[in-house]
């Protein structure tokens, strides 16, 4: 017992009372583990096992059991209450047993796959000696990764909680790991810079012909020929009407007869086709005086309907007219017209002095012409804006070109100094003429780009300014 | 011997109980196995010394610990099986009970016997070792059935139905009597039955949650659990009714229970002091039903 004790104790050492302590079922079991080496070696030693000199005490059914014989074993009494007492307890001795044996093919399997890593380590970085025993205190914590690993069966992942619906605000820390997501680059601001760009480029002299062509044709004099004012509509019309009614006047005796004739032979000629079709020839006489008796009787139907289309036709004023005397009836409709004719046009003479559309036309044109004319200013204003950025842009040329000029200028007076300084050591007798000569020269210079400069600044911003303005 | 349902049953549980007897002894032969070769390790461990090369050293240890997973394995296999007798003797025995159950229904178990029996079968509720890399299946601990799943006949099942009269509706533990696919509803029985009322309920499946087959290892499987402050619906000690409660506690070895808090308006602070409730006995709730 005095063994059993001491492994207890080890054992809360090992696992530093972080598993298991909690227990106290737990930590009865765990005493079980062999452990007859000293501490700090590895988890080897507490490798999890019911040994089978602790059958009695810790599997008493179980102990029990094996202790009988086959003959006489469980199966001696199958239907008293006793056997089902001896399952209950056996099945718990059972399921010690297998969670046990589970946990230590955990670590088995843990175990080797460290050896494996271990050698794959050795074999990375050969030639380097591997310390045997690493630093005791590492190796600890290293176990203990390990054996909360190996309780959940797979190495290096967190322990799963299966779909657990968790309804409690409590359980914070078993959130799912967001998972990584890659951003894709975002460049939509350099796109819209690019579209930006040509409408913040500097103006061309493209830019100012453009301009100029437009000035050139807004100011052309809009010449907008308004046609002379013709008859009124309603005489147009009128006279529509009358010729068409002349016309069709005219052209009614002869066609009527040419329709009836090319009608009554159409028809005929249908027929007696039809007629032919009968086999016997009475049959084929009496259809046939049938036929021709009863177109006869129709005849005076495309009459009728001349003179309805005669009707619809005169209809507008008519009421006097018989209808079976067309050509009277037309002479005096047609006399009527004229005579309204020579009425509208006398009355709409009159009118013609104050045309409404004339009108209308002649303050539309006034009108564009005034936008027009506004437009010419604002094109000419423009213009001129355009021709002063022009200039502003010229003249920033230039100032780049001197700013250029005054970093050269820099450039050469240090190194000057620096020859100076290294010509002094030699030549120092000659050192002030030679002193003398170069810095006027270069003070001239710098002087007159800077004043050059000052001046282009000056420029630009007068004319910056102005074009602000706008 | 006559040939009746009984006596081919019993039959079938002598054989099993046969068998299981075999089986113990060859676990005892395997655990025999596994306890040489962890000795052989240890013995491995205390006698490294320097004279041999590390490489050497780690290439038998690896044997070594090869030879102990096999042993494990092996170990393991043999107890699967023969905790699989005590489930078919399970099997065989509840199967025995619904028969009778149908033939004749005047079984009637007093209070305490019903308590010692949901107690029983809390404890013995097979437990689930998974296999490396195995995943708990549904209805095992804390893993929810699928949503399609229906209980099979006899099986233990929370239900909700009104208790008493006419003060709300409990959470009880019942049995089902059978399913109805096409109108979707159960029949369930109250587990306890020496009440006189109606013990028999039609419920619509979402009032009916099936309670786990299988226990969760917490050695293994500890993901199977409700971690420690979750809201589940519990059994209270003593009473055959579900109520909500916050997991304080939770199980450490296979045998342990989840130790949880009532809410309990008679207790000056709201809640009862933790008691102990299989693992069996506790489901997760769901955020619609509304409890009194």
């Amino acid at each position: 017992m005095d063994g059993l004790k001491r492994s207890h104790d080890l054992q809360k050492v090992r696992y530093n009372g972080k598993i298991k302590e909690c227990s106290k079922p737990a930590s009865s079991r765990h005493k079980l583990y062999d452990s007859t080496v000293p501490d700090g070696e590895s988890s080897l030693a507490n490798l999890p096992i019911v040994k089978q000199a602790d059958n009695a005490k810790l599997l008493p059914r179980y102990t029990a059991v094996l202790g009988r014989n086959v003959d006489d074993g469980v199966s001696r009494d199958a239907n008293d209450g006793v056997k089902m007492e001896d399952l209950d307890q056996l099945q718990q001795d059972l399921e010690k047993l297998l969670s046990t044996s589970a946990v230590r093919h955990r670590l088995l399997k843990a175990e080797i796959e460290n050896i494996d890593q271990k050698e794959e380590r050795r074999e990375n970085k050969k030639g380097k000696p591997v310390d045997k025993q690493p630093p005791l205190k590492r190796k600890k914590i290293d176990e203990r990764v390990k054996y909360r690993d190996a309780k959940n069966g797979i190495r290096l992942l967190k322990p799963k909680h299966y779909n657990v619906p968790l309804h409690s605000n409590i359980d914070i820390q078993h959130k799912e790991e967001i998972p990584k997501v890659t951003i894709p680059k975002n460049d939509t601001s350099d796109k819209f810079w690019l579209s930006i760009e040509p409408y913040c480029a500097d103006v061309t002299k493209d830019d100012l012909v453009f301009i100029d062509e437009l000035i050139k044709e807004c100011s052309q004099e809009i010449e907008v020929k308004i046609p002379e004012i013709g008859d009124h509509y309603t005489l147009d019309w009128l006279e529509e009407m009358i010729n068409q009614e002349q016309s069709l006047g005219s052209g009614t005796r002869n066609t009527k007869n040419k329709t009836l004739t090319l009608n009554h032979e159409l028809k005929k000629n249908g027929l007696n086709a039809m007629v032919e079709t009968f086999s016997s020839p009475f049959t084929q006489r009496l259809l046939a005086a049938l036929i021709e008796e009863k177109v006869i009787t129709k005849l005076p139907t495309p009459n009728d309907k001349n003179k309805v289309v005669q009707d619809t036709s005169s209809s507008i004023n008519s009421n006097n007219k018989s209808p079976n005397v067309p050509g009277a009836c037309l002479e005096s409709n047609n006399k009527i017209k004229r005579e309204e004719k020579d009425f509208f046009k006398l009355h709409y003479q009159n009118l013609s002095t104050e045309d409404d559309i004339l009108q209308e036309i002649k303050k539309c044109q006034q009108e564009l012409e005034t936008v027009n004319a506004h437009n010419v200013t604002e094109l000419k204003k423009l213009k001129a804006i355009v021709e002063k950025d022009l200039k502003r842009q010229e003249v920033k040329a230039e100032l780049d070109h001197v700013d250029s000029q005054v970093l050269e200028m820099y450039n050469r007076i240090l190194m000057a100094k620096q020859k100076q300084l290294a010509a002094n050591e030699e030549e120092s007798f000659d050192k002030t003429l030679y002193h003398k000569h170069y810095t006027k020269e270069f003070e001239n210079e710098a002087n007159n780009i800077i004043k050059k400069q000052v001046s282009l600044i000056r420029e630009l911003t007068e004319l910056s300014n102005n074009t602000h303005l706008y | 011997m006559p040939f009746t349902v009984d006596a081919i049953a019993a039959q079938q549980v002598q054989e099993r109980l046969k068998a299981l007897h075999g089986l113990i002894y060859e676990i005892e032969k395997k655990r025999q196995q596994s306890e040489h070769g962890l000795n052989a390790i240890t013995k491995f461990q205390n006698s490294q010394d320097d004279k041999t090369s590390y490489h050497y050293q780690q290439m038998k240890l690896k044997g070594l610990l090869k030879t102990a997973v096999s042993h494990a394995e092996q170990e393991e296999d043999v107890i699967r099986k023969a905790l699989q007798k005590i489930i078919e003797i399970r099997n065989i025995k509840n199967e025995r009970r619904i028969q009778a159950r149908h033939v004749d229904n005047k079984e009637t178990i007093r209070r305490g016997a019903c308590m010692k029996m949901l107690a029983s079968s809390g404890q013995t509720l097979p437990l689930f070792v998974g296999k490396i890399g195995e995943e708990p299946p549904p209805l095992c601990g804390a893993i929810p059935a699928e949503p399609n799943y229906y209980a099979k006949v006899g099986d233990m099942v929370a239900a909700f139905v009104k208790v008493g009269e006419g003060d709300g509706k409990d959470w009880i533990v019942a049995e089902v009597v059978s399913f109805n696919h096409a109108t979707n509803k159960y029949e369930v029985d109250d587990i306890l039955k020496e009440q006189n009322q109606t013990k028999r309920h039609t419920l619509s499946k979402r009032l009916v949650v099936p309670l786990p087959l299988m226990r969760a290892n917490p050695e293994t499987d500890p993901g199977a659990l409700f971690p420690q402050g979750t809201v589940v619906m519990a059994l209270y000690p003593q009473t055959t009714c579900f109520y909500k409660a916050v997991v304080n506690k939770v199980p450490q070895t296979h045998a342990d229970e989840y130790e949880v808090i009532f809410e309990d308006a008679s207790y000056s602070e709201g809640y009862s002091p933790p008691y102990g409730v299989a693992q069996r006995y506790v489901f997760a709730i769901k955020q619609k039903t509304k409890q009194t």
